[in-house]
């Protein structure tokens, strides 16, 4: 079994260069794809039970919701909180652009300072640590033309907050034209949602009212974003696949007499497509494992790039690796069904023929 | 024993083998002798179940009837190519054993 993995090592190399590269590329993909997501969903979910968006307006980023009901919707029982967002992003200093968050005071402790206080004042800003290294701490920073105070220097779990920089809503309001992109309202206790969610609505007819959970479940980026990543994920798949496949076709008919003389001593055709499988199996393994450690080690690498500004975060997490396994095995055994059958369909004639 | 019935073998419209039929007791010993071309190969092929004959049949007593081809040429046929045949990764006592694999 190994024997003949070694012996045709040629072979053997490319069939696991092009499993490695295809294996990669999909947990490359799919990690980052979900990552962006889960940071981005984790976002609004912190102290976020139900989000309210402008009515008919898909995109947190285009919506616009008037905060003057906050106040109504903090005398509604059972809610903890509300808070104002408004998500921009712009030009910030040298940097073509960043995430440029506006949150109402309430807010502003979700954000770890490292550094210096809380902007309150209309040209306050605070930066978050990824982009306070890119600039080489600045005391000051244009954004928009306008020139801001850098008064706190800030550290996010979710990774590409720290690649922006936080200003007061107010400020925010003016600067991207809008009230708030949406409200986070946090409960006292989970189990009142709907209800909460039926009052709220009452408050207007241009706001959109839903459970954050549900929000992101429906929300059209996220869509767009999981499925390009199973789109270019699936081409990948399709590639290794293919590799699989020429390889081994070329494999088996480098090794046509060795499957001939099996044939011709009755080892059955089961035992040799088996074997075959077996083989390509263990290669895939093989595969599987270096291009887990390589993509550790990229998605490691890319995290600290501060070029990207934390957007590049993903996590390879135990169902996506396992799923990523089955997926690989399932590639290879299709991929290799076709030359094992080829194999196994080896006349022991061609022995005859040989020798006359 | 071993029967060989009405046998007829033909590679495309060529006629190699025409109506053979004979029995070969068990544990004797039989040499088959012929011209090159003669169609010696052939026959030796089609009686070690490698080549399936164009009309006839090949019958084993007491094996034919409860078992397959493969198994009939994995456990009572032994054959030697005129030609050698070897895995070149296996080693010679490997290159052995594939039959009990
Ligand atoms: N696959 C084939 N297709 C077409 N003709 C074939 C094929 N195999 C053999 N023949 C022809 O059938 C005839 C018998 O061949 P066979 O190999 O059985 O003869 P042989 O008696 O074994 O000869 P030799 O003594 O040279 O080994 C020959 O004329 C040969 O050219
Ligand atoms: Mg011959």
């Amino acid at each position: 079994m190994f024997k003949s993995l070694i012996f045709y090592k040629y072979k053997t190399i490319l069939i696991l260069i092009s499993s490695i590269t295809a294996i990669s590329s999909i947990f490359l993909i799919t990690s980052l794809s979900g990552g962006i997501v889960t940071m981005y969903s984790n976002m609004l979910r912190s102290d976020g039970d139900i989000i309210i968006t402008q009515k008919g307006v898909a995109d947190t980023f285009f919506s616009d919701v008037n905060r003057t009901i906050i106040p109504k919707i903090k005398d509604i029982n059972g809610v903890k909180d509300v808070y104002g967002v408004i998500v921009g992003a712009g030009a910030i200093g040298t940097l073509p652009i960043a995430g440029i968050y506006g949150v109402t005071d309430n807010r502003m402790s979700r954000y770890r300072l490292l550094e210096g206080t809380y902007p309150k004042n209309i040209y306050d800003v605070m930066i978050g640590k990824k982009i306070d290294t890119i600039l080489n701490h600045p005391k000051e920073i244009t954004i928009f033309n306008k020139k801001f105070r850098v008064v706190g220097i800030f550290k996010s779990d979710i990774g590409f907050e720290n690649g922006g920089v936080v200003i007061t809503i107010d400020s925010a309001s003016k600067m991207f034209h809008k009230s708030a992109s949406f409200l986070l309202l946090s409960l006292k206790k989970l189990d009142n949602s709907e209800r909460i969610i039926d009052k709220t609505k009452y408050l207007s007819k241009d706001i959109e009212v839903k459970s954050t959970s549900d929000f992101i479940q429906n929300y059209n980026q996220f869509k767009i974003i999981k499925i390009s990543g199973f789109v270019i994920a699936s081409i990948s798949f399709f590639m290794g696949f293919l590799s699989i496949v020429s390889i081994m076709s070329i494999v088996i008919n480098d090794r046509r007499y060795e499957f001939g003389i099996k044939r011709a001593m009755g080892i059955s055709k089961f035992k040799i497509i088996f074997s075959v499988l077996l083989e390509v199996i263990i290669l895939i393994f093989i595969a599987y494992i270096i291009a887990y450690g390589l993509s550790i080690f990229l998605l490691d690498f890319l995290q600290h790039i501060d070029k990207f500004q934390g957007y590049l975060s993903g996590e390879i997490t135990l169902t996506l690796g396992v799923t990523i396994l089955i997926g690989s095995i399932i590639m290879g055994v299709i991929g290799a069904f076709i030359p094992a059958l080829i194999a196994s369909n080896i006349d022991p004639i061609i022995l005859i023929h040989q020798g006359n | 024993m071993l029967k060989v019935e009405d046998l007829s073998h033909f590679y495309g419209r060529e006629k190699i083998l025409d109506n053979i039929n004979f029995e070969l007791k068990d544990k004797s010993f039989t040499i088959l002798t012929g011209e090159s071309g003669s169609g010696k190969t052939t026959l030796l092929s089609i009686i070690s179940t490698l080549l399936k004959p164009t009309k006839g049949r090949v019958i084993f007593t007491d094996i034919s009837k409860n078992n397959s081809l493969d198994t009939i040429r994995n456990r009572y046929i032994g054959f030697i190519f005129q030609f050698h045949y070897l895995i070149s990764h296996l080693t010679v006592l490997e290159n052995i054993k594939i039959v009990t694999t």
